[in-house]
């Protein structure tokens, strides 16, 4: 490949080959994939916009870990998923918990409790929030979901990083760009 | 222009746009040095006036007042007395202020130009004196030959070009949808009136033209991007028709990068995506041959059962009982039948699992060529730079770009432009010396600075080298020392190491940061860039002489063979093109020197380390008498490293996992097995560093836990958890694995759940306690059951230990397991 010019690339021939690949694989819809496009479904479910919210109304995904109520903002939310499908890596630090597939990509997933200050609880984490943040994907696992929650702007407060805001009620609502930052997650 | 569409338009643009910049910066240059070749002056008029048609259509006036200036500053091109320097100068300036235009707006922030009137008043000092200029007015004529048919356009020409323009414009103004449709449907009228008049030798671009027309109506950013192509075509289709000079076809087409190559604008994101579906379509056929697979072995118990049934009956017939006989052997009929069916459905599934993975063998193919991009695309700006360095610095320097016609891997070339302009950048300011120095060192008074693109087989070298003063290995050496880099005998440290030593992050003597090199960043920054695209970066340097960088990377990023292997208990990948062989050891060709193992393999001696060691895990010791091994190679630097097990070979898709792993050099990503595992790619050229000059790793071995839990994540962060902590782990995924793995390898502590399938953990802890050999092993149990009855039960069972998931704290946990190991191995 290194020499010469590339040959032409014929787009109509590609898309036929697709195409042609396509059909032959045939729609196969396996226990697994179901599932997983089930949760797809009632995360977008959860995701979507309400008709008549108002103006101040945050809306939240709210979920336990370290046996306490965090939240994210619904926007940063892109899927929710079975941790069974998660699958670890080579030499990875305890942070690292693996990686599972999400929308064809590979998408690393993340234990954030110790770099959220909780020493305590290692509940099984059943479910993994995958977020989009800076263009990329990641998936942080967490031990359940809460559901989606809209709460008034003016009840947060401001926290210290790596939080957001805190509730009135104490939730957490994490920071994701200082948690996801690189090199911030040691 | 309304932002939304600007936004869609930018990324587009801004390709478009860096690569005129590069085709004006280049020709420039080459023109500089070349003066006769007039023909080069063309292009880059022509490539100056579409940029200036491009910026205009979106609106980014400052952009269109530059690269207006920039086409008014050649046009006193003289081919007798050449391009003037000052008017290099000030052109490159501008290129430069469009540059930061650009970056601003990828940035997300508004295309502005800083200093914009000192650069234009620059330009137009340097153009033609006196000569009034006005927006879109024709080009003066460049050349006195070819003698050029002077046509002027006639008016019934260009009213129809006018008016399309003007439509154009309509178009891209934030408008609704109402007057967006009719502006559209103006166009369109205008475009067939056009066709009609359109002499025979621009009807090509003409069609073009009324093509783009057809695509106005797409929906969203596509109906968008043909607007803006649209203003481009037709900002040709105006100079052609004014200037009447044919160009020749290639460069008639578009004007595309210099070495005249057709090319195809794909969106980065776009081909990723295509990518990343044929690696999910290769996928679902490997899940597919699995599952016809497991037709096959249907078929063959029901040939099991046929057989079985088959001898009942012979048995019967000695006992005579006829009517049963008839019902089996109705029932064996029907079996056979179904037996058979199964085999020839297996047969064609596999015959068409055959074909389709041909077919997406090929895709694949295809596409990997598509990410392949000349390595001009990335070698061409380093001539601005150069020239604009050595300019100010008044050093005058020589580049030589070899193996532009290289085709390398798109991300490749995007990630590696900025290092190699650091590297260049620093052998401008701080390689080359000052000419008074250069001539007392007997060189000639031009610096000689060589960027090479060489295809190493699966692999390719970028090497910079210059022929200047070389490294201070004084100032490393005792600016190593200062930052205690390296130990306690500095003078032990050969030249060669000690040159490596300026990529270690913030390292820096005083002579090697400055403004001109890159305000301060270092270049740790060149290296973790390479380590992260799986390459190896070296330098030579030879006193008063020569600095060589040598960049070693693979040529594809989007998939490769890699050799698959097992270490510590988990799967790893390594890119098969670092991988020079795979060899067998025997205990004949080990040998341990002072300084650490190595081994023989033909007539070289090379370190000998286990991949766990090197990956900062326990390793296994070696349970066969041949020990297989892996001769890692990148660039200069060999080893020979060991894992538990060499699986086999497999072409791979591997995907980036993103900024979070950022810190973690020996991973370049993750890809998907054929059977759905996922495996993570290790990053060769990181190994290579790890590995001590002669094989030795210290590794303290700590004391082993078996994990047992069905919850894979829990296994993971335990196992993480605990590996930090010192201990070795060995993960199970319910009892009866756990009882295997304790047998086998007698841990010195158990963790286990309480609630799994198959052999819970109460069992477990039973039947540990019940094994002579195991009895002494403790056992703790980490479960989310919290009820005093499930808690007396787990310590009835044998439990030393009784832990709630949610409440126990892992510093404790930690504690309680190093005294409970401890205790177990007195």
């Amino acid at each position: 490949m290194p020499d010469g010019p590339a040959p032409p690339v014929d787009f109509d021939e590609l898309q036929r080959r697709l195409d042609e690949v396509e059909a032959q694989l045939g729609e196969a819809p396996r226990g697994g994939d179901r599932r997983r496009a089930l949760m797809a479904e009632r995360a977008r479910a959860l995701a979507a916009p309400r008709e008549a919210v108002s103006e101040d109304a945050l809306p939240l995904l709210v979920f336990t870990l370290g046996g306490v109520s965090h939240a994210v903002e619904v926007e940063a939310v892109v899927q929710v998923l079975e941790a069974r499908g998660l699958q670890r890596l080579v030499a990875t630090p305890p942070w690292l918990l693996g990686a599972l597939v999400a929308r064809g990509r590979v998408v690393p997933v993340l234990d954030l409790r110790r770099r959220l200050g909780l020493a305590r609880g290692l509940g099984d984490l059943g479910k993994v929030l995958v977020v989009e943040h800076d263009g990329e994907l990641v998936g942080i696992a967490v031990e359940g979901l809460e559901g989606r929650r809209d709460v008034a702007r003016r009840t947060l407060s401001e926290a210290a990083s790596p939080l957001r805001w805190r509730g009135a009620d104490g939730l957490a609502v994490l920071e994701l760009s200082a948690l996801l930052a690189p090199r911030g997650l040691g | 222009m309304d932002p939304g569409l600007l936004r869609q338009v930018w990324p587009i643009f801004s390709v478009e746009a860096r690569e005129q910049l590069a085709v004006i910066g280049g020709g420039l240059l080459q023109l500089e040095a070349a003066p006769g070749r007039v023909a080069l002056l063309d292009p880059v008029r022509r490539t100056a006036h579409s940029l200036k048609g491009a910026a205009a259509s979106l609106g980014l006036t400052a952009v269109e007042r530059l690269a207006h200036a920039l086409e008014g500053a050649l046009a006193g091109y003289d081919p007798g007395e050449g391009l003037r320097a000052e008017v290099v100068l000030a052109s490159l300036d501008a290129l430069e202020a469009i540059e930061e235009a650009l970056v601003a707006g990828d940035a997300g922030r508004p295309p502005e130009v800083a200093g914009l009137e000192p650069l234009l008043s620059a330009l137009a000092s340097v153009s033609g004196v006196g000569r009034p200029r006005l927006v879109g007015a024709r080009p003066a004529p460049v050349m006195p030959a070819p003698p050029a048919p002077e046509r002027t356009p006639s008016p019934s020409l260009l009213e129809p070009l006018e008016a399309m323009e003007r439509d154009l414009a309509r178009l891209l103004a934030p408008a609704d949808e109402a007057g967006r449709s009719a502006a559209r449907a103006d166009v369109e009228a205008q475009v067939e009136r056009l066709l009609e008049r359109m002499p025979a030798d621009v009807r090509p671009l003409a069609l073009r033209v009324a093509g783009g027309v057809g695509r106005l109506g797409a929906p969203g950013p596509a109906g968008a991007r043909a607007a803006a192509a649209l203003a481009g075509d037709l900002v040709e289709l105006r100079e052609r028709l004014e200037s009447g000079v044919a160009p020749p076809p290639e460069v008639a087409v578009r004007p595309g990068p210099a070495h005249g190559d057709r090319s195809l604008r794909v969106l980065a994101s776009t081909l990723d995506g295509l990518a990343h579906r044929v690696e999910q379509l290769l996928l679902g056929g490997a899940r597919q041959a699995r599952r016809i697979r497991e037709v096959g072995g249907l078929e063959a118990s029901a040939r099991e059962a046929m057989r079985r049934l088959d001898q009942a009956l012979q048995a019967l017939r000695v006992t005579g009982a006829d009517q049963e006989r008839a019902a089996i052997e109705a029932a064996l009929a029907e079996l056979r039948g179904l037996a058979s069916g199964l085999r020839s459905m297996a047969r064609e599934g596999l015959s068409e699992f055959e074909q389709q993975r041909l077919t997406g063998a090929l895709l694949r193919d295809d596409l990997r060529a598509l990410r392949m991009v000349p390595a001009a695309v990335m070698l061409e700006p380093l001539r601005v730079a150069v020239r604009e360095l050595s300019g100010r610095l008044g050093r005058p320097v020589e580049l030589t770009l070899d193996g532009a016609e290289v085709r390398i891997d798109r991300r490749l070339a995007d990630e590696l432009r900025d290092p190699l302009l650091h590297l260049v950048r620093n052998a401008v300011g701080h390689g080359i010396e000052r000419a008074e120095v250069r001539a007392a060192a007997g060189k000639p008074p031009a610096g000689r600075l060589t960027v090479r693109v060489v295809p190493r087989g699966g692999r390719v070298g970028l090497v910079v080298e210059d022929d200047g003063g070389g490294l201070d290995l004084a100032a490393i050496r005792s600016r190593a020392a200062e930052r205690g880099l390296v130990g306690d005998e500095p003078e032990s440290l050969s030249d060669a190491a000690l040159a490596r030593l300026i990529f270690t992050p913030g390292f820096s003597t005083a002579s090697q940061v400055t403004a001109v090199s890159g305000r301060g960043v270092g270049l740790d920054v060149v290296l973790e860039a390479v380590t992260r695209l799986g390459g190896a970066v070296d330098v030579r340097s030879e006193p008063g002489r020569s600095t060589c960088f040598d960049l070693d990377l693979p040529l594809t990023l989007s998939a490769s063979a890699a050799i698959l292997v097992r270490v510590a208990g988990d799967l790893a990948a390594l890119p098969a093109d670092a991988v020079e062989r795979v060899v067998l050891l025997g205990p004949r060709d080990l040998a341990v020197a002072p300084d650490g193992a190595t081994a023989r393999v033909g007539d070289a001696v090379l370190p000998l380390v286990s991949l766990a060691a090197l990956l900062g895990l326990s390793a296994s010791p070696p349970h066969a008498a041949l020990q297989p091994a892996l001769l890692l190679a990148v660039g200069p630097r060999r080893a020979l490293v060991t894992p538990d097990e060499v699986l086999g070979q497999q072409e791979l898709v591997v995907g980036s996992l993103g900024a979070v792993t950022a810190g973690l050099p020996h991973l370049i990503g993750a890809a998907v097995l054929d059977d759905g595992r996922m495996v993570g790619l290790l990053n060769p050229a990181e190994l290579l560093r790890r590995v001590p000059a002669a094989g030795r790793v210290p590794r303290p071995r700590g004391p082993r836990v078996l994990v047992a839990d069905d919850a894979q994540t829990t296994r993971s962060a335990m196992k993480g958890l605990l590996e930090e902590a010192g201990f070795e782990v060995v993960v199970a995924e319910d009892g009866a694995q756990a009882l295997r793995l304790a047998a086998e390898l007698v841990p010195a502590v158990v963790v286990t759940d309480v609630e799994m399938v198959r052999v819970g953990g109460l069992e477990l802890a039973r039947r540990l306690k019940a094994d002579p050999r195991l009895r002494s092993v403790p056992v703790v149990m980490v479960t989310s059951l919290e009820s005093p009855e499930a808690r007396a039960a787990g310590l009835a069972a044998g439990a030393d230990a009784y832990l709630v998931k949610r409440e126990v704290a892992r510093d404790e946990l930690v504690a309680l397991l190093r005294r409970l190991a401890g205790a177990a191995e007195r």
